[in-house]
């Protein structure tokens, strides 16, 4: 009886295992993040002009490089100072790519305890990040256990990244990328920041963006308040963990002799309102600016956060410029950059 | 050490493991390390709590046992109550009695401040002591033998599967079941794994999906109306069911694997029909608890009888105080006094309903008549859930108005039906209800066993992914039972 049973055990396990690593499979294939993330980096890879400019951080980075020169959007979606400061070891010193400039996004929402608890996309991070060292670091195992999930089960929980896969397979196919920024030809490159949901079924080439963000501005604070209350919990800003890593960007670029510039990126009047009700903002710059004042590499510190107060036709909602935005907002910083 | 986490995955497969392995006589002090360090992967000091309540109630239970009167075992039980009961006073309401106090003294103008103490309150903390007192007052009324081995009844106080939120076993059934030899039964191995796998999708895929909604309404308390703040209090009470039945489900799945019965904790509650059901269904262990040490304790008589408002008051009574076992907040005290008067009221009024209900032909069509009669009950659950989950009285009472103001409707209505986590913890609620129902019918468990061997394991083995893929993973939750 013992004997049949343990067989059977046996068999099921490895049934088990069997679907889990096809599952793991399609997921790392065939799924949008590592679609985006992964196309991303073939793309760099390939890119041989001179990089004065390196811009990275997550969506807030809406850099278009058909207007900054010489520059490539690394951006990806949901990243944080941990995620980006082994992306950016491993291309200082596996690539043999070196950027004269970083352009790092610094907002806020970069420096919340929500950003430094937060890991999506481990199936992709994997390849980059010490979740080790990270655990060390941080005195969380729970890092190990983001290890074990980009490892060997990417797809729990990330029902929805299956369906917005479908999304682009059906509707998009091709990623189109121009040193790292997708073009906002007809939009449809931004499909899944659709505002309404992430990864509705539509055709999405055809959505007006510019009706994305309310005329009314009392929707307008509505949904910046919606949005505001998941970012900004309570807890320590800048967030420990944030704050270790964000110095050691500053270090990793001394060390390779990379100029930093750190930008906070604009935002809608009625989302910084909020924000600022949540928490003391100038206190807590002034505590980066306590970490960032040490390293003579940060050339430049610029912040936009303002300067859009009176335009919300240029955002998609309260934190993320369209690509109306993000064009004015270029051209901007290059002025700036010159 | 939480039982979602990748530690607990690792963990209990090799305690289970080793269990069976190793000769029998030692494997309380394989399951003691285990509990030990399952505690102590938490806070490590505060498993002094657990050692000297252990020690405590280890020596007034052998006491107890030596002495042959009432008389004479009293003051062992005494010595039990005071030091468990000042565990919990001191580590869980002495900050809420002293703030509460300090806001007295200050209305009379009184100079002086009792003050705070700077300390967490240990997990779990409500649950072994009521477990190990339940023991001591069994060992004083007779019902069960004083334990002579202290590493066998250390166990029993801190068995990790049921240690930091339930069930609170009773002495007669653990203790003998710790003492039983167990050999390897492969009936339990597969109905411990199949009862864990309920807990988790219970847990994973319902309950931390609802509480991202729950929460981001509950952060900002005077910011919502109407339609989110009802939805978000209903969806709380589905939230604190399927988190603590899931933790249960756990811990017995855990347990079952070592050929272990721990007691059923809840059963069906969200389908009673009336108050009185419900408690009958709902954390078992606790209500129980409450009835046989302290609500059968308290005095029913004036002069030599029995008087119906005595019980009506100790009914009360042991409402506010099994509210207040809930946390050191004013909300879960108020919560117990509307449980505890909402009973009396159902009590007084069973007659008169019924009688009504024949008046009105509502008795011959039973099947809306329980169907209303659930639908009246978990209202008023979800009413008394508004003081559960609020942080203060105020913040229940600004949710409560805020629920009825219904500005902007329509907009409201149409937020909710295009988010899809919203929706799709409804569907999952439905699915949860629909399975609880057939299995109470028809035994859900043996009708898939009884399928063909490659329908069953398709289920087993699509049921195990559905939980991996639609289940909140990244964002880790402590089971809500943890902070009592």
């Amino acid at each position: 009886m013992h004997r049949r049973f343990y067989i059977r055990v046996l068999t099921f396990i490895m049934v088990l295992v069997a679907a889990n690593i096809l599952l793991d499979q399609v997921y790392k294939n065939f799924v949008v993040h590592n679609i985006l993330n992964n196309s991303k980096d073939e793309d760099f890879l390939e890119y041989d002009d001179t990089l004065t400019y390196l811009s990275m951080g997550n969506s807030h980075n809406t850099v278009n490089t058909y207007i900054l020169e010489n520059s490539y959007n690394y951006f990806s979606p949901a990243e944080n100072f941990v995620q980006t400061y082994y992306k950016l070891k491993y291309i200082l010193e596996e690539t043999g790519k070196k950027p004269e400039n970083l352009i790092l996004f610094t907002d806020l929402s970069a420096f919340g305890p929500r950003a430094g608890n937060y890991f999506e996309h481990n199936s992709y991070w994997v390849k980059y990040v010490d979740f080790f060292e990270l655990a060390r670091i941080k005195d969380d195992r729970s890092a190990i256990l983001n290890w074990v999930e980009g490892r060997f089960f990417s797809y729990a929980g990330n029902y929805r990244d299956f369906k917005l896969s479908l999304v682009y397979l059906i509707k998009i196919g091709k990623l189109e990328l121009h040193n790292g920024y997708r073009p906002p030809r007809n939009f449809k490159n931004f499909a899944y920041e659709r505002p309404e949901g992430v990864g509705i079924l539509s055709d999405e080439s055809s959505y007006d963006w510019s009706s994305a963000i309310p005329v009314d501005s009392s929707e307008r604070i509505r949904r910046a308040r919606q949005k505001s209350s998941i970012y900004f919990v309570d807890g320590a800003y800048p967030d420990r963990t944030l704050a270790i890593y964000f110095e050691k960007i500053l270090q990793l670029c001394r060390n390779h002799n990379v100029n930093v510039i750190l930008l906070r990126a604009p935002v809608t009047k009625e989302y910084f309102q909020d924000v600022s009700s949540r928490i003391p903002v100038e206190e807590i710059y002034e505590r980066i600016e306590k970490i960032y004042a040490r390293y003579p590499n940060v050339i430049k510190v610029l912040d936009y956060h303002d300067l859009y107060f009176d335009h919300p036709e240029y955002f998609f909602d309260g934190d993320h410029l369209n690509p109306k935005g993000a064009e004015e907002f270029t051209k901007e910083l290059r002025k700036e950059l010159k | 050490m939480l039982f979602n986490s990748l530690e607990y995955l690792i963990f209990f497969p090799v305690v289970v493991a080793l269990y069976y392995a190793i000769n029998h006589k030692w494997r309380w002090l394989l399951l003691l390390a285990a509990s030990y360090f399952f505690y102590m992967s938490w806070k490590a000091e505060y498993v002094i709590l657990i050692m000297a309540s252990t020690i405590v109630d280890y020596y007034a239970g052998l006491q107890m046992g030596k002495a042959g009167s009432r008389k004479k075992k009293k003051p062992y039980l005494v010595l039990s109550i005071i030091v468990n009961l000042g565990i919990l006073a001191g580590f869980k309401y002495f900050n809420f009695f002293s703030e509460n106090m300090n806001v007295l003294f200050g209305d009379l103008n009184i100079f002086y401040r009792i003050p705070e103490l700077k300390i967490l309150l240990p997990v779990g903390i409500s649950f072994y002591t009521f477990q190990t007192l339940s023991y001591s007052i069994d060992v004083y009324r007779g019902l069960t033998k004083p334990e002579k081995h202290l590493g066998r009844f250390a166990l029993y106080v801190s068995y990790f599967p049921q240690l930091v939120a339930g069930p609170i076993e009773r002495s007669y059934n653990l203790l003998p079941q710790l003492q039983e030899k167990k050999t390897f039964n492969p009936q339990n191995l597969i109905s411990g794994s199949k009862l864990m796998l309920w807990g988790f999708f219970k847990k994973i895929v319902i309950a931390d999906r609802i509480g991202i909604y729950v929460s981001s309404i509950y952060a900002n308390p005077g910011e919502h109306t109407g339609l989110p703040v009802m939805l978000a209090t209903t969806l709380f009470a589905f939230q604190l069911y399927c988190d603590f039945s899931a933790y249960t489900d756990i811990a017995r799945g855990t347990a079952r694997l070592m050929g272990i019965d721990l007691m059923r904790n809840f059963n069906r509650p969200l389908i009673a029909r009336s108050l009185t059901d419900f408690w009958n269904r709902w954390h078992i262990s606790l209500t129980t608890w409450f009835r046989d040490y302290l609500y059968f304790s308290l005095p029913d008589k004036v002069g030599k009888k029995v008087r119906v408002w005595r019980l009506q008051v100790n009914i009360i009574i042991t409402f506010l105080l099994m509210g207040l076992w809930h946390g050191a907040n004013w909300t879960f005290l108020f919560f117990g006094l509307i449980h505890g008067v909402l009973l009396v009221l159902d009590d007084l009024t069973r007659e008169s309903r019924k009688a009504f209900f024949q008046n009105i032909g509502l008795t011959r069509i039973p099947y809306l008549l329980n169907s209303l009669s659930i639908l009246v009950t978990f209202t008023i659950l979800v009413f008394s859930v508004y003081f559960f989950r609020a942080a203060s009285i105020q913040e229940s009472f600004i949710m409560i108005k805020n629920s009825f103001i219904f500005d902007d409707f329509r907009q409201s209505l149409f937020d909710i039906l295009k988010d899809n986590e919203i929706m799709f913890a409804i569907l999952q609620i439905t699915l949860l209800l629909w399975a609880e129902w057939y299995h109470a019918r028809k035994n859900l468990v043996k009708v898939i066993a009884a399928k063909p061997i490659w329908l069953r394991w398709s289920i087993y083995i699509g049921f195990i992914f559905y939980v991996l893929i639609f289940g909140i993973i990244n964002r880790q939750q402590e089971f809500i039972y943890f902070q009592f």
